[in-house]
């Protein structure tokens, strides 16, 4: 592919970091003089992010007026230089970062407009934007990145944004837990990273995608390898088994904030790389395997764990590992361009769940969706856009997010895997049971939040609260309403007469593979039952928890202790903690500490001291002050020294 | 030009002589170790880092009957640590200015002393000259933190020097062996004398040991933690930025141009207890409950990384231990000198006595996690350029214990995110800590400077990575002719 160079690669990033040090900058400020600065802060970040996102548009202007495919690139500085280490920090723009920096812009500017209303009364409302900015930098950094170095680079931004963010109102002791749980559970992954990384430059020499792309039969011998080690990281950002615990507790942040990093952008980065890194992965049929099974692994047990939570964020938020885990399968079984399309669906429609769940916390002061109901006619923006993501999460036509999970499923069914010729049937069904449990669950959020008239025995704060709808926190729930009804079109499949533009704009970077196992005409019927699954599970959901009026008392005992495995989504954070963090903490401290340092160590330079003073008080004896007795030592040192010359001779 | 470098700090001492005032004292030795820095950063310059061949020798002979020369010199290695040197103290003397409460003069002649006595081991080309600065430095750091420093600081300071003089001691040792033999203290020389094998692996271990304990690397550490937790915030800089310096600047200088088969020969057993430092280093680190021994913890993780880059025998993984030489006394400095600053208005240092002070020192608050950050490795700051490059580096030679110190990098970020979080976050839960200050004037100055280093070798590294290369390339000439 041909490289053009293209010297204003760098605004992208220039605009939010600006924003980020000036705010940063206004903060403290506003610390020491104590003076309200907030109208110049959010209009900064908001500026920061708009601009950003013209720079992106431009930019994809100036790429599309190539009409061959192309790489437009900008080279800053070389950064790490030691032979045979050569890191430079480059950035490039193709037609993957187009499509990633689109959606990431878009969705971070209105969530900056939105968090003006959402966090208005916050004291640290300036330091909060400064966070932001520094987030949108780091992601578009990491998706603009030339090489993983620099990708890298963005990957730990990300996370330590994320991290200040999750722990934004660190007075709250768990909240604080919360932020360093994700960066830690990061770190694991990102040391997984590394080492793929690691494997990379001992292979191959070079972190640079392109130069990579033509060095594929290198690294044919340790694609294995270096695959798993890249999707351990991919599990750490994007919250997969097994080190997805830390996405739920991230809901400790403010709401806007899960929205753009915990849902929308960061949590896709795995998906990203995968993609980004696509040539590398169908090298390995093992590593694609391991990635469409725990894919599909994850999508099912968050979609699970979510029917009994009832916490709106929570539910969200296991409905977004449950939608990560679809994009894996999506990557894992080759499907890199629906995998991407679902990222860009997901970004739409999972940010205006967010944001609607936002709105209504910030009217309601309250997260728990039994102390709601009824919400559709005092908060009707919120409501019916919040219905529109319900619809496009749930897999219903025309809405986005029908189209690109479908992509997914049918990818999932028809690629032939060598290593288990089953598995396509496997993934299949496993991915439709969890469209049943998608629409299940989000019906009975939409149902229990919305409708009815909310649980008994649960307060409602009615007479205190004031269902307004601010503007500047409904007009980017209505934009992203539109996105999520209409996003879908741009990967219209040709079964159902569309150009599935998106494919065909991401095939510079892709390698498609042909799906053989089953023919194109089977698609229209799958389709079909995609949708039905669907619905079944929306009907039965609206029967359970809202049409139902006496709920059967009847329950079978082991209905009810599975139940009570779900609401404590399997107590996996208890296992982690009892196999894991506690052995890890004993050891630690009773082992490295108590025993080999202070015990051991420690112990014996103690103990020399006493050894010393034991032998030169016995030696000090010699001292007896009677000449005879100096006379014979005199003569056995001359002895011996005699011998020794003796023997030298 | 180095003579000068050396003798300035002592002359500065005469100084001192003529004052009293606390506030004199501290500005005169401010401006005598500003002066010496300036002239640190002067010698830029005046040498080529093209070449890898010491320069601005200054040679005379001090005795008729014994081989003992004064040489000094410098190349690119002793420079940047004598530079960074240079670029503390002015530092600690300011940071640690109110952490002083009794004896100032006595305070700032030692200081000055160890100032003079550590650039003049840097710059040593002389064996025995080098013995004679090594050993000179204990005697200013005894009392420092003997006299000024915390409640333990007579055990502290007593386990601190009779550490470093048993591994001296062998070192010692080793240099009379080698005058002996060979008739000769002089450093070039014997880098192209021909010691039998034998002899190496004698004389190896013997350095070894010396500098093992200075770095510290496991298990020769204890010492470390008790003396940075008694010392004075500025010694504890100085402890951690040049100190431990020094042990694996002799292992680069010393051990492996001189004793090329036998640094070989250790290699993997060098390593492996590398790895084994930071691991243990970072997991004992995580169960403190005192700030400066967590730190002083870490200090040994650290190192470890810096010891492991060095035996991997490659010219990226020596520029990468270079670095994180650096790299460890800009972070681990700034962590202690905010440390001290903090202590100096709560008289804690119990990690559990603090908790959410964010709200009311935030420029602190923002310093110290930089700090940390920069700790922990995060891309875009330095310690990320150092952990990198040596990781890399030691990849290609022993994958598995890579393996095994890439672990280190999440439990690095567990002990630091677990100490910044106990301090900062969570709730205010001591009521004394209301009209805590933020850090003002001097203390912002002081930290200033480390954290914009930090910035720059994190993002633009090329320049300091370049400007060893030449050097590393030659500490590593012997070795790779063995092969």
């Amino acid at each position: 592919m041909p490289i053009v160079e293209n010297p204003y690669l760098a605004l992208i990033v220039v605009f939010p970091l600006a924003g980020a040090l000036i705010n940063g900058a206004l903060h403290l400020i506003a610390c020491k003089k104590n003076v309200r600065l907030k109208t110049i802060s959010a209009g900064v970040a908001i500026a920061a992010s708009l601009l950003s996102f013209i720079a992106v548009l431009s930019t994809c202007y100036t790429y599309t007026a190539h009409h061959a495919d192309i790489i437009l690139k900008q080279s800053l500085w070389n950064w790490i230089v030691a032979e045979p280490l050569f890191i430079s920090l480059s950035l490039q723009f193709d037609s993957l970062t187009a499509v990633m920096l689109l959606f990431v812009t878009f969705v971070a500017t209105l969530i900056h407009i939105y968090s003006v209303a959402y966090m208005a009364d916050d004291e640290n409302f300036i330091k909060y934007f400064s966070y932001l900015n520094l987030f949108l930098f780091s992601m578009e950094l990491l998706v603009l990145g030339d090489n993983l170095a620099v990708l890298f680079i963005g990957w730990e931004g990300v996370g330590l944004c994320s991290y200040l963010l999750i722990a934004f109102w660190y007075a709250d002791e768990e909240k604080a837990n919360a932020g360093k749980k994700a960066f830690i559970a990061n770190r694991i992954g990102d040391a997984g990273f590394l080492i793929g990384i690691f494997l990379l430059l001992h292979a191959a020499g070079t972190l640079t995608f392109s130069d990579l792309m033509h060095k594929q039969e290198v690294l044919v011998l340790s694609a294995t390898a270096i695959g798993i080690s890249l999707f351990i990281g991919a599990t750490g950002k994007s919250a997969q088994i097994p080190l997805y615990v830390w996405l739920p507790d991230a809901m400790a942040g403010p709401t806007p904030v899960s929205a753009l990093i915990h849902a929308a952008t960061m949590v896709t980065a795995g998906v990203y790389m995968v993609v980004r890194m696509n040539f590398l992965f169908q090298l390995s049929p093992v590593v694609s395997t391991v990635i469409a099974i725990t894919g599909a692994a994850t999508a099912l047990f968050a979609a699970i764990i979510a029917l009994r939570q009832n916490d709106i964020k929570k539910i969200l938020a296991y409905s977004t590992i449950s939608q990560l885990g679809y994009m894996f399968l999506g990557a894992g079984v080759g499907a890199y361009a629906a995998g991407i399309f679902h990222v860009m669906t997901h970004a739409f429609f999972k940010a205006l769940l967010f944001l609607g769940a936002g709105a209504i916390i910030h009217a309601l002061h309250q997260q728990d969706i039994r102390a709601m109901g009824g919400l559709r006619k005092k908060m009707p923006i919120t409501a019916y856009t919040f219905m529109i993501a319900w619809l496009a999460i749930c897999g219903i036509p025309p809405f986005s997010g029908f189209f690109s999970k479908d992509e997914i499923l049918w990818n999932a069914l028809s690629q032939e895997n060598i290593i288990m010729p089953h598995l396509p049937v496997v993934l299949y069904i496993s991915a439709m049971i969890t469209v049943f449990l998608t629409a299940v669950y989000m019906t009975r959020l939409v149902a229990m939040t919305f409708f009815g008239e909310g649980k008994a025995g649960y307060i409602r704060h009615d007479q205190h609260v004031e269902y307004t709808e601010h503007p500047a926190m409904y007009i980017p729930l209505m934009i992203l309403a539109l996105c999520s009804a209409f996003a879908g079109f741009a990967g219209v499949p040709h079964v159902l007469g569309g150009g599935n533009h998106i494919e065909h704009f991401l095939t510079s970077v892709l390698s498609m593979q042909e799906g053989a196992r089953v023919s194109p005409e089977m698609k229209l019927p799958l389709m079909g039952i995609s949708i039905l699954v669907a619905l079944c599970g929306i009907a039965f959901s609206l029967y359970i928890f809202l049409w139902r009026t006496a709920p059967s008392q009847r329950r079978a005992a082991g209905f009810v202790r599975m139940k009570r495995i779900i609401e404590n989504k399997f107590f996996i954070d208890e296992i982690y903690e009892a196999m894991v963090l506690k052995p890890l903490r004993t050891f630690a401290d009773r082992i490295s500490f108590r025993i080999i340092d202070a015990s051991l160590i420690e112990g014996f330079v103690h103990s020399l001291g006493p050894f010393v003073y034991f032998w030169s008080k016995r030696l000090s004896r010699m001292h007896t002050g009677n000449i005879q007795h100096y006379v014979l030592y005199i003569f056995l040192g001359m002895s011996v020294l005699v011998y020794l010359m003796l023997v030298q001779l | 030009m180095i003579s000068f470098l050396i003798a300035f700090p002592l002359l500065g001492i005469v100084m001192l002589l003529f004052f009293n005032g606390k506030k004199q004292l501290a500005v005169i030795s401010f401006l005598i170790t500003l002066i010496e820095c300036i002239a640190a950063v002067w010698l830029y310059w005046n040498i080529d880092f093209d070449a890898a061949r010491f320069q601005l020798i200054e040679s005379f002979k001090l005795m008729e009957i014994f081989p003992f020369y004064y040489t000094v010199g410098i190349d690119a290695l002793s420079f940047w640590m004598i530079l960074l040197t240079a670029f503390l103290f002015p530092l600690v003397i300011a940071g640690g200015y109110t952490g002083i409460t009794k004896n100032h003069k006595g305070y700032y002649i030692a200081l000055l002393i160890l100032e003079s006595s550590i650039i003049g081991t840097f710059a040593s080309l002389n064996l025995f000259l080098f013995y004679i600065f090594w050993e000179l430095m204990l005697l200013p750091m005894f009392f420092i933190i003997g006299v000024w420093g915390g409640a333990d600081r007579i055990y502290a300071t007593i386990k601190f020097v009779l550490f470093t003089m048993f591994g001296s001691l062998l070192m010692f040792i080793a240099i009379i062996y080698i005058g002996i033999h060979y008739q000769t203290f002089d450093y070039e020389q014997l880098a192209s004398a021909q010691f039998s094998m034998r002899e190496q692996y004698w004389l190896f271990l013997a350095f070894a040991l010396a500098f093992l304990i200075k770095v510290p690397i496991v298990p020769l550490h204890t010492w470390l933690p008790d003396a940075h937790t008694e010392a004075p915030a500025g010694g504890s800089v100085i402890l951690a930025g040049v100190l431990l310096k020094l042990g694996a600047y002799g292992l680069i200088r010393v051990n492996l141009p001189l004793f090329p088969v036998a640094s070989q020969h250790f290699s993997y057993a060098m390593c492996a207890i590398a790895v084994v430092g930071i691991i243990h280093g970072a997991l004992t680190a995580a169960v403190q409950t005192d700030m400066k021994r967590l730190i002083a913890y870490s200090s040994v993780s650290h190192m470890g990384y810096i010891v492991l880059g060095i035996f991997t025998f490659t010219v990226s993984g020596l520029q990468g231990s270079i670095l994180h030489m650096v790299n460890h006394a800009l972070s681990t400095g700034a962590l202690f000198f905010l440390v001290g600053m903090m202590y100096d208005q709560t008289h804690t240092r119990q990690i559990s006595d603090y908790g959410g002070i964010a709200k009311i020192v935030p420029v602190f608050a923002l310093f110290f996690m930089i700090a940390t950050l920069s700790s922990i490795g995060l891309p875009g700051l330095n310690g990320f350029i150092g952990e990198f490059t040596i990781l890399a580096a030691s990849f290609g030679v022993y994958m598995e214990l890579t393996i095994i110190a890439v672990g280190g990098i999440v439990l690095g970020a567990w002990y630091m995110l677990k100490l910044y979080g106990s301090v900062f976050y969570g709730e205010m839960k001591n009521v004394h800590f209301q009209d805590f200050r933020d850090a003002r004037g001097v203390q912002i100055a002081v930290i200033i400077p480390m954290i914009a280093l930090m910035f720059y070798l994190g993002l633009y590294p090329k320049a300091f990575l370049n400007s060893i290369k030449n050097s590393a390339q030659y500490h590593l000439e012997h070795i790779h002719k063995q092969f």
